[in-house]
């Protein structure tokens, strides 16, 4: 099974060489350029076809039953009332033949089934009934009798290693050993501290609420089985589906296509992919089977909660000396990752440093990785003790970062970075933010003080192979390219059309891609991790390079002159040295024999001895009104090093994208357990709140180092999904500090919550 | 057990009582915004639909003799910001309205709606409240007018007996003229319900008339007659002892929208600053 925990570097699997030299790009003509997305007419018009509205004749609709209970064991399930429901055609439980599949493998063991006895958080699957509509479905849902036994339950993570807490699992609660980290002598470090500051920081629980929600349409062929699923990788879940139905991997194809959003919650085959197969055997019909809003809340991944404490020293000049950070977070009901230490590690230069991650079991809906997973969190606690320690020091928060930029990976055996723009990001965002000038105009207004607020982060993984692509020019000029990655809304497919059009010379419109469908397109790992473009674009650069070396060979041969001296123009192969010397690509005869010139790139290693991260500094303004505690943020800066930009316009949506969702973790966002339930009580769009456009400052400004690092991979682009959204709730955090004077610890920060603070500390106005 | 479920839309308000007095589990449907996700959740499952939409009646804002305005119970809440009369004669209806939910949603959520639902929440009830709005009622019985001040017993709750339909709501001509604003805290600054709403109205005169109305900090919406009598007496510069009334006669309670004491303590702040806007 694919390693999920996909931000963790593991190791580089042995790869063919590249199939084509490709020196660094220099000036590019098409990549780079704000070119609008290849699909913006199918996604805007509603002609693109999702995972969801998809359907086939005879298709069967199947619903989930989920345990109301936090913890509970089902001591008895009767389905003989629903059985004779209108439209019901099968029903699953624990007891039906071929559901007994284990599930949730972590360090070499199954934690649950498919369907298990034992419930351990409200959502937990117990059922499945497939009909002939979807209503008729979830009718029958509510006609399944079941006497469950409860147990007791543990919510918090912080009260999971008590002595008397309820076990979660009968092994205990923790999820393996406490992760440990240690380099230097940390008391030593503190000792030689002249500052030192230390304080705990949490955040909430976020759902990731993608608009489209999580699902799967199986069919069988005899025992082929072909899926039609809303996720990130289409490979992962073919992996997976077949280890459950002990099925050979070709025998399963999983086309995605278009899909809307995961944030890493689609990483992996959901228990509704493999239910949804099953049911379509035992029916030998088609089924559907998509969660509702609902079940997405409670039962289809989030950013765990996460409790930091936080202990940074530093010398007088802003140097730090020492830095101790522990972390307790729970990947739920089920393992998944919860560790946070990884930038208080890394992300400054500091020779005394000791980290503990402690992951612990509770029963609540289980995470998965979360755009960055760990990192946001981790940028809160670390972010805002860095802007204390500027605060004790006398400095300005700035200077104390730019005092500590590393140029080695402290983390990963001092290696130097391919690139690091960290500093670029602070001093760049500060000059566009205009933050000397704005912090020293600073003025009140009646109640309303405003704040300013700076954060940094990095983000540890660049991407690396396996990725193929295949890239074929047909004989009347036009190209279909052909890659295994999703296009997760991020412009996967427009910039893949970039890069090819770069070396080819072919306008886009004539470039098609056809993409994410194990049956016909080539291996390549899940979209996340901000890697699809420093992993696939490479890939798809070789390909095309490769074409164009054949078809450059091609027309030496017609023209009679050496294939180095020609070169692609347009529509024409053009020789350098006699410009009367040209062919129109369609007449090279080698293209018209074959109909078709086929290159195939595949991704190199990565460079050895260096480690390839992406920076960002993000920049908050922000207006608290002392008498409600209401918090506007009326301005963000991103500044962000991803290396090349391989398109202006994505970048930039990507990078607002990861702003808003990182207002959403600062300052709304939170899930809700009921401690007398265990029930989450904000299951739904009203309840859990997502940041709405009026919520979002106008004022956005979205900056790129634009560093040139030739040694990332053959594209030069080191990736942005993550780091866009990884310190937005840091600076929003000391921003707030700026304008009050007082901290919230505590994410997110809410109007209630400020105002209590402000009252407790006199500050009301 | 689930049900199937009729749906019936008749074209006349007399029959739309009568079908709902033969049927005893039956719903009158509007815009649906909030009676739809109510089902969804379970917490209401009617087994017919009465959907009033088709009835001509319902669907016409009135101008009446004595400058006021009648909203048939079918106008959606879009339709009710932006007509001249509320905008001119009764702003504060039109500011309020303007908070619940999205422009989309106010094309089918309906005033009518609103009020029946009997949220404490309820946007627009705090300016019906502060416009003395009456509410006109058909039943098997016959027709009848209510004072909006009687209609509101607890959350959900309203005085209307089972089966009654409300047909349209009047806003007295003599309730005209008042200006103001409608302050709400949110979780959010868009889509949401409001953690602590308060409208404070004036109307120029002598003396100046003025309206205190709360939302989301009681049972019911609030209208808080002793800050309003007292502010007639003494005017603007009373602004603290009327918020000092208002907290006085709010009764919030703690849920996931924000604390009793935190929406007590916003109640003081809101009214003051609406007080002192207008004075």
């Amino acid at each position: 099974m694919t390693d999920l925990l996909y931000w963790l570097q593991g190791p580089v699997p042995e790869t063919e060489p590249p199939t084509a030299e490709m020196p660094p790009w220099g000036e590019t003509k098409v990549v780079g350029k704000p070119v609008p997305r290849v699909d913006a007419y199918e996604r805007v018009s509603g002609s693109a076809v999702y995972p969801l509205d998809f359907a086939l004749p005879d298709m069967l609709h199947a619903a989930i039953l989920r345990s109301p209970h936090a913890h509970a064991r089902v001591k008895a399930i009767d389905t003989s009332a629903a059985e004779k429901m209108p439209g019901v055609r099968a029903i699953l439980t624990a007891f039906s033949p071929g559901a007994d599949v284990p599930w949730y493998r972590s360090r070499g063991r199954f934690y649950s089934k498919l369907f298990d006895e034992r419930v351990r958080h409200e959502g937990d699957e117990v059922a499945a009934v497939a009909a002939e509509t979807r209503a008729q479905a979830f009718d029958a849902l509510k006609a399944i009798r079941v006497e469950y036994e409860e147990f007791a339950f543990v919510l918090d993570p912080r009260e999971s290693l008590a002595p008397d807490a309820p076990l979660v699992h009968d092994g205990g609660n923790r999820y393996g050993e406490p992760a440990r980290y240690e380099r230097g002598d940390l008391a030593a470090g503190f000792a030689a501290a002249d500052a030192v500051v230390e304080a705990t920081y949490s955040t909430a629980c976020e759902i990731h609420a993608p608009m489209e929600v999580h699902g799967s349409v199986a069919k069988w062929d005899g025992n082929r089985l072909t899926i039609w699923d809303s996720t990130q990788g289409v490979f992962v879940v073919q992996q997976m589906v077949a280890g459950a139905l002990k099925l050979p991997l070709a025998n399963v194809r999983v086309i995605g296509h278009y899909m809307g959003g995961g944030f890493g919650s689609k990483l992996e085959a959901g228990k509704y992919t493999v239910i949804a197969a099953l049911l379509a055997k035992t029916t030998a019909r088609p089924v559907k089977l998509f969660l509702t809003r609902e079940e997405v809340f409670l039962n289809a991944g989030n950013r765990p909660a996460n409790t930091m404490k936080v202990k940074i020293g530093a010398k007088k000049d802003g140097a730090l000396t020492a830095i101790e950070f522990s972390s307790i977070g729970s990947g739920g009901a089920y393992p998944n990752g919860a560790d946070t230490s990884f930038l208080a590690t890394d992300l400054y230069t500091c020779p005394n440093v000791a980290a503990v991650d402690e992951n612990v079991a509770i029963n609540a809906g289980r995470a998965r990785a979360m755009r960055a997973p760990g990192f946001p969190q981790g940028a809160w606690a670390l972010e805002q003790a860095m802007d204390e320690l500027a605060l004790k020091l006398g400095m300005d928060p700035v200077a104390l970062r730019l005092a500590n930029v590393p140029k080695v990976s402290q983390r990963r055996g001092n290696l130097p970075y391919t690139s690091t723009g960290l500093a670029e990001c602070l001093r760049d965002g500060a000059k566009a933010f205009g933050w000397e000038t704005t912090r020293a105009a600073k003025k009140d207004d009646g109640p309303i003080r405003k704040g300013y607020g700076v954060a940094a982060g990095m983000w540890g993984y660049g991407g690396g192979p396996p990725a193929r692509v295949v890239v074929k020019l047909f004989a009347d000029g036009s190209v279909n390219v052909n890659a295994g990655a999703a296009d997760i809304g991020t412009g996967t497919k427009t910039v893949m059309a970039q890069t090819v059009a770069e070396e080819l010379g072919v306008p886009l419109e004539k470039i098609r891609i056809e993409h994410a469908d194990t049956g016909t397109t080539q291996y390549s790992g899940p979209s996340g991790g901000s890697k699809t473009v420093p992993s696939d674009m490479p890939a798809a650069r070789a390909a095309a390079v490769e074409v164009r070396t054949k078809l450059l060979a091609g027309a030496a041969e017609e023209l009679k002159v050496p294939a180095a001296e020609l070169k692609l123009e347009g529509a024409d192969v053009v020789s350098t040295k006699d410009p009367a010397k040209k062919l129109a690509v369609t007449e090279v005869p080698a293209l018209q024999r074959n109909q078709v010139i086929v290159g195939v790139g595949t991704r190199g290693p990565n460079v050895e001895g260096k480690v390839i991260s992406m920076f960002a500094a993000h920049f908050a303004e922000v207006e608290v009104n002392v008498r409600t505690g209401e918090v506007s943020v009326t301005k963000l800066v991103a500044a962000q090093d991803s290396a090349r930009v391989m398109n202006r316009l994505t970048f930039e949506c990507q990078v607002q994208g990861g702003l808003v969702m990182g207002l959403g973790l600062g300052r709304t966002e939170e899930r809700v357990l009921d401690r007398q339930t265990g029930k989450m009580v904000n299951a739904n769009w009203h309840d859990y709140k997502i940041p709405t456009a009026l919520d979002v400052p106008v004022a956005q400004e979205v900056l790129s180092a634009e560093l040139v690092d030739t040694e990332c991979n053959t594209a030069g682009a080191k990736g942005v999904g993550e780091p866009a959204t990884i310190p937005t709730a840091a600076a929003i955090a000391n921003a707030v500090r700026d304008a009050v004077g007082l901290r919230v610890h505590d994410s997110p920060i809410t109007p209630p919550k400020l105002a209590a603070l402000l009252a407790a500390a006199g500050k009301k106005g | 057990m689930p049900v199937d479920l009729d749906y019936l839309s008749p074209s006349a308000v007399d029959d739309a009582v009568a079908l709902r007095a033969s049927r005893p589990s039956a719903a009158f449907l509007l815009g649906g915004t909030d009676l739809l996700p109510q089902m969804r959740s379970g917490r209401r499952s009617p087994e017919t639909l009465i959907d009033l939409k088709r009835i001509p009646e319902l669907h016409e804002i009135r101008e009446n003799e004595d400058g006021g305005l009648s909203v048939g119970a079918a106008v959606p809440l879009a339709d009710v910001e932006t007509h001249p009369v509320v905008l001119s004669r009764f702003p504060l209806l039109a500011e309020c309205s303007k908070t619940v939910g999205a422009w989309p949603l106010r094309q089918r959520a309906t005033l009518a709606g609103n009020v029946c639902n009997a949220s404490p929440a309820a946007d627009t009830a705090v300016a019906l409240l502060a416009l003395d709005a009456v509410v006109n009622v058909a039943s098997t019985t016959g027709r009848l007018a209510m004072a909006i001040s009687e209609l509101f017993l607890g959350p959900g709750q309203t005085a209307l007996m089972a089966g009654d339909l409300v047909t349209e709501i009047v806003l007295p001509g003599a309730a005209a003229g008042f200006r103001g604003s409608y302050q709400r805290l949110s979780r959010r600054k868009g889509m949401d319900l409001a953690t602590v709403g308060v409208l404070v109205g004036k109307r120029d005169g002598a003396p100046a008339s003025w309206r205190v109305a709360l939302a989301a900090v009681a049972p019911t919406p609030l209208r808080v007659a002793a800050a309003e009598e007292l502010l007639a007496a003494k005017g603007a510069s009373a602004a603290r002892e009327a918020a000092e009334l208002a907290v006085a006669a709010c009764r919030p309670i703690t849920d996931l929208r924000g604390s009793a004491e935190y929406r007590r303590e916003m109640v003081g702040v809101l009214v003051r600053r609406g007080v002192e806007s207008l004075g």
